[in-house]
């Protein structure tokens, strides 16, 4: 019947050839006005797919009359009878079918109608049931994606093997600041704020400015609420650390005006490693009761945003505060000290030396949607206020301690104002066009009787073009172009103090001057541009390919050009280069996806070549610096990296699930006359996670009881850069419960979670801690609750 | 479609390529330092001698040592702020915290080397922790370091300001 159907369409096309045409361009939204990408739309004789912006174009139909139907799953489907007697724009609104609205959700978001990188896309529901202290260790399951721990509160994100200001993290659509600083600076995000969590991997530089190289952390939090007053609350109880935590989440709408909050409390006690000694600078210290000492501290985060939903457009203002304050060990910072890491008998005790990491951000996101463009305005300003806090002690005998706080060790104060603008304008339903300009401004000051970071101003600009060609179903093809400009203004910092001790010490006037100078002043200018193509390949019903070719850059940061000093925790004299170029990488991968109903299946292959990486290589000259050994200089260096990510899904039998990633990269440096071919440092081993799942309902409940059980594997990294150690290999194993149920009508959900079931000692080779020989947290149970309301 | 045929085996052979290529120049391996004198924690006088024995070993080429003795200023309960408040009381003794660093290169191609040296400790070092730091580059740049701590007692006069005896 149906294809009866559709010859007589294509006679009557046939027939009405000669007549009059028209375009129509239509904007699909939902009961929010969201836009709904993916939704299917059907003409008398075209069909299409709305596009990431809830858009389709029609360019040929003829005039008289059309039926047009809109259908998505989860919401009613929408029919019309057009008449066409001219060009048309229309805006549909589809309203929800009730039933199983959640779950669609999901899979409606999850469908990329864009060509392009290698992504996977987490939500909220899933980011509580996998929840693991931070965001970013929330995260880890994810193939192509680790993280870099610091302890058990902090973590940073790696994307194929690269991190730090390889890796962009963007929040509500502007780039957030602080990660990427320091070795031990953690991402600064509440971990139950993220309603959307983007994984981006490749180089992905057009529209979130340089940097991207490796990937990008995509963060959102921008769904509007339903109707009304409604909410959660987490209650968090973790057995490593004793954390106890809770969240409270508020939101609310009245017809077109929105908010949302969340109060995040989390305070946690010393953390338990299975291990009774470890060796930091060849010496054994004791770890008293299993426990890291000092390791306590407590979050306090807040988060609110108000918004307006307008007819074709909608706005909000989001403030956030982040602020953590955390104890190091005693034992591994400075000189290691026996008597420092005696049990004081208090877990929960901050004690010196501690940090305080305070993010505050003001975020304001407006978007616009029309039938054919899409506008976004983002306006930002963030403040990372960073301390750290160790009792007053010095290298150099004639140093003072300072008047106003003596202990006050180093002070970060980073102040960013971000501005992003963005359209995208789909002009035919073959073509469209989106350009924008970012631009960035900070400045840093620093304080603190120790010296680190120097003071610096950075400004950064760019604008990118970038176009998307979709001449059938079965083929997209996409390229970009974008142009940065970025200044970096360093002040350069001179130590009398130092000065004078190397003369004590009966160094040469020349030679005090050189250590002396902490940070060397400079002034630099990047411009450079980087470029994407991609091509995706709808091969079959189920198998997608893409391919990705595209080259991005990084600038310099103000530490790699202009430092001088001991880090301390590395206790390695790092020197700057003021005279790097900016780090240039070329890169292809391919993916290839198959998905049915029941099985997902991804592989991509990528590779990447450097012309410049730069990295702190060993120079075999001895620093004068007390307690010192040789000096690392940062330099650059021709690298390749390849890998391959492999993730599969699949429903084995009704109510069984099972979920394998898996991650494999390799790299190294191009041998050149002073340099031979070396590992790049910080490369996570081969690595995978499997999980299997039982699903079951207990009673006529709708939501289903989740029972699983998974292994988390590593292989030993033996490859590795100079001055690197090797670490083994580890299996570890873990598993969750999640039961959802009501307390009084409200919908609640239950999760129990075990991480390292059997406390087994491992290190985590890209961890802050692998270099001192700390292990990764032990055994972890633990409890979320979470009640809807 | 024909070019996602050739680009894609050209990347995975580019990857496997960059796997099986020549790693022989690659030396990861620190040297290994072991201190035979002095003990750890070992006392000495001002004024005495410190016999420094030290044996460095790579598995392929030595490069250059280096030997750093610091005072633990930071081992002490409360460091400075206590030494700025005794301050007198340091000028009084005249004591100077001892610091040594010394260097040397490790001629011809060597994978053993013996260190060793005469410290001398000066007659007005301040008594009290020292650290003592041996460090050992090979040809590659791959740094070995060993910590010991020797104590330098006053023997003339036990007195009131070693807080933590």
């Amino acid at each position: 019947m149906r294809i009866l159907v559709t010859i007589l369409f294509i006679l009557l096309s046939f027939s009405v050839f000669s007549q009059e045409r028209y375009h129509v361009a239509g904007l699909v939204l939902d009961e929010n006005n969201m836009p709904v990408p993916g939704s299917y739309v059907q003409t008398e004789n075209e069909q299409t797919v709305t596009d990431n912006n809830g858009r389709f174009v029609f360019n040929q139909i003829t005039a008289g009359h059309t039926q047009l139907s809109v259908s998505f799953m989860g919401y009613k489907t929408f029919d019309t009878l057009l008449i066409v007697n001219g060009h048309k724009h229309l805006r549909i609104n589809l309203t929800p079918d009730n039933i199983h609205l959640s779950e669609v959700e999901v899979r409606g978001n999850n469908m990329q109608t864009a060509p392009g990188l290698s992504r996977e896309t987490i939500f909220a529901e899933q980011l509580h049931r996998q929840f693991n202290g931070t965001l970013v260790r929330s995260l880890e399951r994810q193939s192509g994606f680790n993280t870099m721990d610091i302890g058990a509160a902090a973590s940073k994100p790696v994307i194929r093997g690269m991190g730090f200001n390889r890796v962009v993290v963007v929040n509500n659509g502007l780039k957030q600041e602080g990660q990427q600083w320091g070795a031990d600076h953690g991402l600064e995000i509440d971990p139950f704020l993220s309603e959307q969590v983007e994984i981006i991997k490749g180089a992905a530089s057009l529209e979130h400015g340089s940097d991207a190289i490796g990937g990008i952390l995509k963060i959102s939090n921008r769904r509007p609420p339903d109707e009304g007053i409604s909410g959660s609350f987490h209650l968090l109880g973790k057995s490593v650390n004793e954390t106890v935590g809770g969240s409270l989440f508020l939101q609310g709408r009245h017809n077109r005006l929105f908010f949302k909050s969340r109060l995040t409390l989390m305070e946690y006690g010393d953390y338990r490693i299975p291990t009774d000694s470890i060796v930091y600078l060849t010496r054994n210290i004791p770890i008293h009761n299993r426990r890291l000492k000092n390791s306590a501290g407590h979050d306090y985060n807040l988060f609110f945003q108000a918004g307006y939903l307008g007819e074709f457009w909608r706005t909000s203002i989001t403030a956030s505060r982040v602020w953590q304050k955390s104890g190091f060990f005693p034992g591994a910072h400075g000189i290691p000290d026996l008597r420092r890491v005696k049990d004081d008998g208090n877990y929960r005790n901050i004690e010196l030396p501690h940090q305080n990491v305070e993010h505050i951000s003001m975020t304001s996101n407006t978007t616009i949607h029309t039938p054919h463009s899409t506008i976004m305005l983002d306006l930002g300003v963030q403040n990372n206020h960073r301390q750290e806090w160790a009792e007053f002690h010095t290298h150099f005998g004639n140093q003072p301690p300072p008047q106003t706080n003596p202990d006050l060790e180093l002070d970060f104060n980073l102040i960013t104002y971000s501005a992003n603008g963005r359209w995208n304008f789909r002009f035919t339903p073959n073509h469209a066009i989106t350009t924008g300009i970012q631009s960035q401004w900070q400045k840093n000051e620093t304080d603190g009787y120790a010296f680190l970071l120097p003071e610096y101003k950075r400004s950064a600009n760019g604008a990118f073009i970038k176009y998307d060609y979709e001449p059938n179903r079965r083929w997209k093809f996409n390229g970009g172009i974008r142009y940065d400009l970025i200044s970096l203004e360093t002040k350069g910092y001179f130590d009398p103090i130092l000065q004078q001790y190397m003369l004590n010490q009966g160094r040469s006037a020349e030679t005090a001057a050189f250590y002396a100078t902490r940070a060397i002043e400079t002034d630099r200018k990047f411009n450079n541009y980087s470029w994407l193509v991609g091509a995706t390949w709808n091969a079959g019903q189920n198998i997608k390919l893409s391919l990705n070719l595209g080259e991005s850059f990084r600038a310099p940061t103000a530490i790699e050009l202009g430092a001088n000093g001991v880090h301390h925790g590395s206790f390695r004299h790092e020197l700057g280069d003021p005279h790097l170029s900016p780090e240039r990488g070329f890169f292809a991968d391919v993916t290839m996806n198959y998905k049915t109903y029941r099985r997902q299946i991804s592989v991509s292959p990528y590779v990447y070549h450097f012309s410049n990486y730069i990295f702190l290589r060993p120079t075999g000259e001895w620093s004068y610096l007390p307690h010192t050994g040789q000096i690392f200089r940062f330099s650059e260096s021709e690298a390749v990296m390849s890998g391959v990510e492999i993730s599969y899904f699949e429903e084995l039998h009704p109510g069984w699930e099972i979920e394998i990633n898996a991650e494999w990269l390799y790299n190294q440096q191009i041998a050149q006359t002073n340099n031979a071919a070396y590992p790049l440092p910080f490369s996570p081993p081969a690595n995978g996670f499997i999980e299997l799942t039982r699903l079951f309902r207990y009673s006529t409940n709708d939501t289903r009881v989740r029972l699983s059980l998974n292994s988390r594997v590593a292989a030993s990294q033996n490859r590795i850069a100079r001055n690197e150690k090797t670490t083994p290999g580890y299996i570890l194993f873990g598993s969750a419960i999640s039961v959802p149920f009501r307390i009084s009508g409200l919908n609640s959900e239950l999760n129990l979670t075990g991480h390292n079931l059997l406390n087994k000692r491992y290190y985590n080779h890209i961890s802050f801690y692998r270099n001192l020989e700390i292990p990764e947290p032990g055994r972890n149970i633990q409890l979320l609750l979470k009640i809807e309301f | 479609m024909k070019k996602l045929k050739y680009i894609l085996p050209a990347i995975l052979a580019l990857g496997l390529f960059a796997a099986c290529s020549d790693d022989d120049d690659v030396d990861t391996t620190a040297p290994v330092i072991e201190i035979i004198s002095p003990e750890d924690h070992e006392e000495f006088h001002p004024g005495e001698t410190i016999h420094l024995h030290a044996i460095i070993t790579d598995d392929t080429e030595l490069a250059s040592w280096k030997i750093d003795i610091h005072y633990n200023s930071d081992g002490h309960t409360h460091s400075q702020v206590i030494t700025l408040k005794h301050g007198d009381h340091d000028h009084h003794h005249g004591e100077k915290e001892w610091h040594v660093h010394k260097d040397g290169v490790i001629e011809g191609n060597v994978k053993t080397y013996e260190l060793k040296l005469e410290l001398e400790i000066p007659d007005d070092a301040k008594h009290g922790e020292y650290h003592l730091g041996v460090f050992a580059v090979d040809k590659a740049g791959n740094q070995a370091q060993k910590f010991i701590e020797i104590e330098v007692e006053d023997d003339d006069h036990h007195d009131d300001h070693h807080h933590d005896h």
